[in-house]
């Protein structure tokens, strides 16, 4: 046999191959929708309704922003405790690589667990001849309350487009903060409206964990968030936002704790059930103290006499309060024993202890405020200020009557400025244990004045030792994968990612 | 006669003798008497009737002999003797009746110059006789064939021929005669001859010089003698390119096996694992972190393969080799065949017992001069003590015998403990035990073994049992079926496997961190306080290893079975079809509980886990197999089959927490529980092909093309078809060239080129809801962080390789060399998104890993002597490149780095970025001059640089050196294997700084103590000159080298906490390890001749003995944290590196 025709087999023989797997490459082809079922996953589902993925946003919202966890920055920040050594860079004012932990858990879960449930509600209800603009209200004005979070902590963020990767919108243009301003108070006055004019039955009876689908609460809260945001965007643009604040006085608002957007929490062990903040009572049991009350809320409150000092504070060993400077330098630490330290009281770290992510003190105190700066109404801002405490009082079991008779800050006094800083601290004081909120207000009213660091037992940090204005971004995948978006944002807020950076609103000083 | 049908007679006499011994043996007598009835056949025939009827054999030259003449014999009961005397009338020859039934057949006349030569033939390890050699002498075709005992006798022309003894696996041997009547011959074992014969992709049996790509096999020896109880852990340091680490994780942890690096970015890169022909689940179960948590090593699935049942493993590296076996085989494949029964005479048994100790010898160094406390000072109060940070570390004051009250409020003195690793870990004990019998024919053969294996760890609970049976059996029913069939069942029960990582309970992270003068007396005897709460457990470090012990436990159990059965149909002489099905069937259950009192297991309510699952592959194949000459010189063996491949598996689990009575682990005592239930199924269909061309015997042609199908993959636009092939090239260019060199003894070239496609894992290409399982008063539910992809594509692994293999002096020395390129694209990976899109993973197709780089084995035998001493060395080495080249790039973004791992505190973070090699390990360095001096700020302190690349899990090259001496009945091997370069991060380095236990915490402590005063000693002493610990560097604001003394305790909370910086704690991987010492010995048979025993063998054995050489002291630079890609990245040091002694013993009956 010659070379040639041995090759000419060979070719015969490869060829007959080809064609045999062609063939049963036909007969697979048959096989697809067998494989078609098969990769179909029985352990999830494809569809699920809507009204789970509701309750889930609701506690999202409330756990993922005023968890324990979550307030390692606002807590610190806003001088009202001291968290563990590994998160004392944040006391510190530093902004280094550790900070991005807490802040990246944050960012993300905001998006993640909260604002991707809202728009995949949103998307469930907007199916062409069955939509729902009730449920699509509720959804996005829980967003509203992450997105807010989001841009008083960091600024510019991502909000148009944002938790859209479903739709291929894998890298969220950041948007202006002015802008998301403009669009949550407009929003929110659509949706105060769609719950007025709505059947509740359309809602989600027996899945909200939050108002009990009760439609004139979520417009008092709808309104109440709206009035929230234009007190915070008062300085930085008052022609609009003035107006806004008039408009939000002019509708019902949360009047009372029974109104509160809170969410039930029970006495149990299940981790699902209790207060997330009980989490810390556990670490004390186990003698580890690693989070502790600051001495500026600690001394406020004894020097004030204040009744709240017991629910929010815990004696030490000895029996004293004894609060822990904030921001001291490494080497200033080790004077502080921390077992020595009042820790929160019990009745805020209690399992049952229902979780506000808006309570009617607040909203007392913003109308004291707008009162006695005449933005609206015409009420007497004492009595809205006596409200507030009242409220907050009542807030921690506490009746408010004998403190209103006797302490000398019952009423406000002084001046306009001084009233303004009685109201803007008691609010610091309510806000427990939305610490973030709290700091956010510190920024925005200038109270309580947190002083510049000059004692050289405290860390000036990177700040010149004074109190952060804002977050720098995320440090690991936000900033690596959508770092084009994220520097134009850094680049309109002054070409630096830097946390003594003012956000828009923050004028005031 | 032609050589040819020379060579076929002299086979079928070897098949005959050896059948005839079997069988006649038994049934014949010496005296036996015969009946014949021959009329007019030729001489050939009438021995051949002879020799079938009575198992005497004739001996003759057919030079001398007339075979063809006519002979008419009848005979009635007559004896042998007879017989022959009737043939010699009949005849001009002699008939000469020998003993052993052999029958000299020479012509009349000449039998006076002949004469006969007898002996003995042996070798090394068979000194008692090996059976089945041939004896020629030498020029001529006579010969004969050695008996059982290797005793031969042989008629010679002269006493002055040559005899040649050859036998397959051995080097032939020429004997001169030289007038003596008894020549003995000794054979030297040929290792390369032995490797001709090479299992190959669907279990062929290929021989090894046509293959065009690179191929390993060890052998059952070199596997079952230094046993460990993970098979794969044998191969480490013997083949070239093989990576394989052992995380010290307790008794059955998981290895880490890379073969040529790592090719995908996210999906598994162990080579797939195939036994007789079926693939195996050779996967890790349970996976440990970096951080806390209950993270335990479960062991792989690798450990269930028995030792004992191996025959041999071959090691098919590159897609070439292995694209037969579809997408997995992208990785390389282990083919592992079990030992099959073999022909022999009745009824073998054999038993081996093997006995380790592994002793725990690697511990870190800690210091023995500070105490608890901080700042110099010890902690001020009973909660300090207990637990309050700082003052749970070692900066306390000097242990100088003072009175100190403890964290149990007692009073004690204040002074060093000893090493806690040393005094904690135990000796770890191991014995394995297997009964084998074995028996066959001709036609068929079995095997059936039952081995049992009893472990005990380092820590003294941890347990493991383990039991396998396996019966495997060939049988050959008449000319045209053969089945064979195999059933194995592995029972594996471990318990209280340890705590890992900064598991709560992980001693050697309590060791790791733990004040010097706590002792492990009072971690014993007060495990829990008045209130039954923990004792001494503190927060971010660990628990007390003492309470895990007593309140936790933790069970597993394995059963599985691997079937086979293999039909094979000869439909004709050169046409077979093969049919073939198996199955990996596996039940595993896991619990865990742990008692309440503790915060860290689930905050002092305790907890209970219970999870079970099944997992079953089904590969069913069928082959058909055409062979046919084309020519003379062209030969075409020919391959079609189908493939279908079924993956299942399903589990429940239970978890809760809370007991409601104490002492008393059931799910129904718990106040709170919940079960979960998964499923997942796949399957492939798969069409192949595969031949070989061979042109003369010197150049070999290889194809091989495969179609699947995967049922994970989009059905639309045959997505979810993909093809691939590989085409190897083998020349034998010492055959072409007719090199007759006593030099070259083989030159071979050759070359591969491969595609391999691979699918990925089931349900990514659709979006999925969860259901939250809760005790709320409403129902939750959940979506998916992970954004699936309905576009996938499969992705392709391309890979070409040519390598040499030169035998040089009749092979005493060989060269075998290997450089490989190979890439991977498309890969389908679940990346990170920018969290902002709501989503924080997706999967996509993307990404281009490349890897190349050469293997060389260099294996020779410098010393054999004619007395049976023998020196064998073998040196491999190999180096393998990897190199990102794209990562993802799509609409959306281009990503040139990926986060693969981050070390707790993100301290250490091991990246792919393109342009570099793949694990690379990044960190954040010290601020630098531009001469690399650390630049030091005003306050003394190293300042914070780039963060960068400070290292690579990828070693520069690694390889081993085995030497194998024997002599007589003693054998001595050892096996170093080294790796130079690659650097892992030190956790528990970078701990024992933080928290003072290490000796280098040590640093300017004592200058600075020394030198200050005051409550934390903060204030210089007046007139002191103040001193402590100085950072090497230059000062940045005055340029000089830095003076400013700092105190020690800062330095580490500073730039490591604060700063992040991790430069001193990345460090060199660098080792070389006696990994294995083997003794053995050889009972000579002549002791064992009243005994039943037929040969006895023992064997000293010593694994991971010690470092020759150790680049960062007393760490096991295997030890890292899991078993995956990169596992090697970060080292925990949980456990301490152990080395084991034992025995092994053989006997066979």
């Amino acid at each position: 046999m010659t070379m040639k025709s041995t090759i000419y087999n060979i070719k015969k023989s490869v060829v007959k191959g080809i064609i045999i797997l062609f063939s049963i490459s036909l007969i697979t082809a048959a096989c697809n929708e067998r494989f078609e079922e098969m990769n179909e996953n029985p352990n999830a589902l494809t569809e699920i309704p809507d009204d789970f993925l509701f309750a889930s946003l609701v506690r999202n919202t409330v756990r993922d922003n005023i968890g324990r966890w979550q307030q390692d920055f606002g807590a610190q920040y806003a001088h009202q405790a001291i968290s563990n050594s590994w998160q004392k860079s944040i006391d510190q004012y530093l902004d280094s690589h550790q900070q991005g932990d807490v802040a990246e858990g944050m960012f993300s879960s905001a998006y993640k667990n909260c604002i991707k449930y809202a728009n995949e509600i949103v998307a469930l209800n907007s199916e062409e001849g069955n939509i729902n603009e009730l449920k699509i209200a509720m959804s996005k004005t829980l967003a509203i309350v992450s997105f807010a979070k989001l841009t008083d902590f960091f600024g510019d963020v991502p909000y148009f487009e944002a938790g859209m990767g479903k739709y291929d919108i894998l890298l969220p243009k950041y948007d202006e903060q002015e802008v998301i301003y403009a669009d949550m108070v407009d929003q929110l006055e659509a949706f105060r409206i769609t719950f007025g004019n709505s059947d509740a039955a359309n809602g989600y009876p027996g899945q909200d964990p939050m108002f009990n689908n009760d439609l004139d609460k979520w417009a008092r809260f709808a309104n109440s968030l709206r009035l929230r945001l234009a007190m915070r965007a008062r300085f930085a643009d008052p022609g609009k936002y003035n107006a806004i604040i008039a408009d939000c006085l002019t509708k019902p608002l949360i009047d009372d704790n029974s109104q509160n957007a809170s969410l039930e929490h029970w006495e149990s062990e299940r981790g699902e059930l209790y207060n997330p903040w009980y989490n810390l009572m556990i670490d004390y049991m186990a003698d580890t103290y690693q989070y502790n009350v600051s001495k500026t809320l600690v001394d406020w409150l004894l020097d004030n006499n204040d009744p709240r000092l017991e629910s929010l504070v815990k004696p030490n060993s000895d029996g004293e309060f004894v609060g822990m400077p904030n921001g001291l330098v490494d080497a200033a630490l080790s004077n502080y024993i921390r077992s020595n330290i009042s820790v929160p009281g019990d009745l805020m770290l209690a399992p049952d202890q229902p979780l506000d992510i808006m309570a009617a003190s607040e909203i007392w105190f913003l109308r004291a405020e707008a009162a006695l700066f005449n933005l609206g109404g015409d009420e007497d801002p004492n009595e809205y200020y006596q409200k507030g405490i009242e409220q907050s009082m009542d807030r921690w079991k506490i009746d408010a009557t004998e403190y209103l008779s006797t302490s000398p800050l019952a009423n406000l006094t002084g001046d306009d400025e001084e009233k303004f800083e009685q109201i803007a601290t008691q609010m610091w004081i309510a806000f427990i244990p939305n610490h973030a909120e709290a700091w956010t207000n510190i920024r925005r009213t200038g109270y309580p004045e947190i002083a510049q660091r000059n004692d050289p037992l405290l860390s000036k940090g990177v700040t010149d030792g004074y109190l952060p204005k804002r977050l720098t971004y995320p440090y690991t995948v936000e900033k690596s994968l959508n770092g084009d978006n994220m520097q134009e944002a850094i680049n309109r807020m002054g070409g630096e990612d830097k946390i003594d950076t003012p956000v828009w609103w923050d004028v005031r000083d | 006669m032609g050589l040819r049908t020379k060579l076929i007679l002299m086979k079928l006499k070897l098949i005959l003798f050896v059948g005839c011994l079997f069988f006649a043996s038994q049934l014949f007598s010496q005296d036996e008497n015969l009946s014949l009835e021959i009329n007019n056949q030729p001489l050939v025939d009438v021995f051949k009737t002879i020799q079938d009827q009575s198992g005497y054999r004739f001996f003759y030259s057919d030079d001398l002999v007339d075979l063809n003449k006519q002979i008419n014999l009848s005979v009635n009961n007559q004896s042998i003797q007879t017989i022959v005397n009737e043939l010699e009338n009949q005849t001009d020859l002699t008939f000469r009746l020998m003993e052993d039934k052999l029958i000299v057949v020479v012509p009349a006349g000449e039998e006076q110059q002949s004469a006969i030569i007898t002996g003995k033939v042996s070798s090394a390890n068979e000194p008692q006789g090996l059976p089945g050699v041939n004896v020629v002498i030498k020029g001529t075709t006579k010969g004969v064939i050695t008996d059982f005992g290797g005793n031969y006798s042989i008629v010679v022309p002269d006493k002055y021929v040559i005899l040649q003894f050859s036998f397959i696996g051995f080097e032939t041997m020429d004997i001169p005669v030289n007038g003596q009547e008894i020549v003995n011959a000794v054979l030297t074992e040929n290792i390369e001859s032995i490797d001709e014969v090479v299992v190959t992709a669907l279990a062929i049996e290929r021989n090894k010089e046509s293959l065009g790509y690179s191929i390993s096999q060890v052998g059952s020896e070199e596997i079952a003698t230094a046993k460990e109880s993970n098979v794969m852990n044998s191969l480490a340091g013997k083949v070239a390119g093989l990576q394989i680490n052992t995380t010290p994780s307790g008794v059955d942890g998981s290895t880490r096996v890379v073969l040529r690096g790592i090719s995908s970015l996210s999906g598994n890169n162990r080579p797939l694992i195939v036994v007789d022909g079926i693939p195996v689940a050779g996967g890790t179960f349970g996976t440990v972190g970096t951080s806390g948590g209950d993270s335990k090593d479960m062991g792989d699935a690798l450990s269930d393969i028995n030792p004992e049942d191996v025959e041999s493993m071959s090691v098919l590296k590159g897609a070439g080799a292995s694209a037969a076996y579809g997408s997995r085989g992208a990785n390389g494949v282990i083919l592992i065949t079990t030992k099959k029964g073999s022909k022999r005479k009745g009824i073998g048994v054999s038993v081996s017992s093997n006995f380790t100790v592994d002793q725990p010898y690697l511990f870190p160094d800690l210091q023995n001069e500070y105490g608890q406390g901080a700042f110099g000072e010890y902690p001020p109060d009973i909660q300090a003590i207990k637990g309050t940070e700082p003052y749970i570390w070692s900066w306390g004051p000097k242990m100088e015998g003072q009175t100190v009250t403890n964290y149990l409020g007692e009073e004690e003195p204040f002074v060093p403990q000893p090493n806690p690793f040393e005094e904690f870990y135990e000796l770890g004990t191991s014995a394995q035990n297997t009964i084998a019998f074995e028996g066959g024919d001709s036609n068929t053969n079995f095997r059936t073994s039952i081995t049992d294996q009893h472990s005990k760890g380092i820590i003294e609970n941890n347990k493991l049992s383990k039991q396998t049976l396996n019966l495997r059996g060939f049988t050959k029913l008449g000319e045209v079926l053969e089945v064979d069939g195999k059933v194995t069942y592995v029972h594996h029960n471990a318990e209280n496997r340890p705590d890992l990582a900064e598991g709560v309970t992980a001693a050697g992270w309590s060791f790791n961190n733990m004040p010097r003068n706590i002792s492990l007396a009072d971690l014993e005897n007060n495990t829990v306080d008045s209130e039954g709460k923990e004792l001494w457990s503190w927060d971010r470090t660990a628990g007390n290893p003492y309470w895990g012990l007593e309140n936790k436990h933790n069970e597993d159990t394995r059963d599985r079975l691997q079937t086979l059965l293999s039909v094979k149909v000869n439909i004709l002489e050169n046409l077979s079809f093969l049919a073939r099905s198996g199955f990996d069937f596996m039940n595993r259950t896991a619990t865990e509980y742990a008692a309440s009192g503790s915060k860290n297991h689930a905050n002092f309510k305790g907890y209970y886990r219970n999870g079970s699952e099944n997992n079953i592959e089904w590969n069913t194949d069928a082959l058909l197999t055409y062979k046919t000459q084309l020519s003379e010189e062209v030969k075409i063996d020919f391959n079609i089959g189908g493939n279908h491949r079924y993956n299942q598996g399903k589990g429940i689990y239970q978890s809760g927490e809370n007991w409601r009575v104490p002492n008393y682990y059931t799910m129904s005592n718990l106040e709170d529980f919940g079960t979960w239930e998964g499923f997942s199924e796949k399957e492939v269909w798969s069409a192949l092909g595969l031949g070989q061309i061979s042109w003369k015997n010197y150049l070999y042609f290889d194809f091989t093309l495969r179609n699947d199908w995967s049922s994970t993959l989009p059905t639309k636009d045959n997505q979810n078809s993909y093809f691939y092939h590989s085409e190897n090239l083998s020349f034998l260019f010492t055959e072409f060239l007719n090199i007759k060199s006593s030099v070259l003894t083989s030159g071979k070239l050759r070359g591969s080129y491969a595609k391999v496609g691979n699918d990925t894992g089931a349900y990514n290409l659709n979006d999925y809801y969860g259901v939250g399982q809760s005790q709320l008063p409403y129902s939750t539910g959940g979506m998916s962080n992970t954004l699936a992809n309905s576009n996938l594509m499969p992705e392709n692994t391309f890979s070409w390789e040519v390598g040499a293999n030169l035998g040089f002096w009749s092979n005493r020395l060989e060269v075998d060399f290997t450089w490989y390129d190979a890439y991977t694209i498309n890969q389908i990976m679940k990346v990170k998104t920018a969290v902002s899109s709501g989503w924080s993973d997706r999967w996509i197709n993307s990404g281009e890993l490349s890897n190349k780089g050469f293997e060389l084995q260099i294996s020779g035998t410098p010393i054999a002597k004619a007395d049976g001493f023998q020196w064998d060395v073998t040196l491999n080495m190999s180096k393998n490149i990897s190199e990102v080249v794209s990562l993802y790039a799509d609409n959306y973004q281009q990503v040139d780095n990926v986060v693969l791992k981050t070390s707790v505190m993100d301290w250490a973070i091991v990246e792919a970025r393109v342009g570099g090699e793949f694990g690379e390990i990044y960190g954040i360095d010290y601020a630098r001059d531009e001469n690399g001096n650390i630049l030091v700020d005003p306050a003394g302190f190293g300042m914070k640089g780039e963060y960068k690349k400070l290292g690579s899990i990828n070693p520069d090259f690694i390889g081993g050196l085995s030497n194998n001496f024997s002599y007589k009945n003693f054998n001595l091997s050892f096996l170093i294997d080294f790796q130079v370069g690659g650097e892992y991060y030190s956790h528990s380095s970078l701990y024992r700084d933080l928290f003072g236990t290490g000796v280098s915490s040590l640093e300017g402590r004592e200058e600075w103590y020394s030198t200050h005063q005051g409550f934390g000693h903060f204030l210089p002493i007046p007139g002191v000159f103040p001193d402590g610990y100085i950072q090497e560097g230059v000062n940045v604001e005055t340029g000089q080298p830095n003076d400013i003394p700092i105190q020690p305790i800062f330095r580490h909370v500073e730039t490591m906490v604060n700063r992040g910086i991790v430069t001193d704690y990345i460090v060199d991987a660098t080792n070389v390890r006696m990994r294995e010492v083997i003794l053995g010995y050889t009972i000579p048979k002549r002791w064992l001749d009243n005994t039943f025993i037929a040969r006895a063998n023992l064997s000293l054995v010593g694994r991971n003995l010690f470092f020759l050489y150790l680049a960062t002291d007393k760490i096991d630079p295997e030890g890292g944290f899991n078993a995956g890609s990169i596992g090697s990245a970060f080292e925990l040091n949980t456990m301490p590196g152990t080395r084991s002694f034992g025995f092994n013993l053989n006997l066979s009956f």
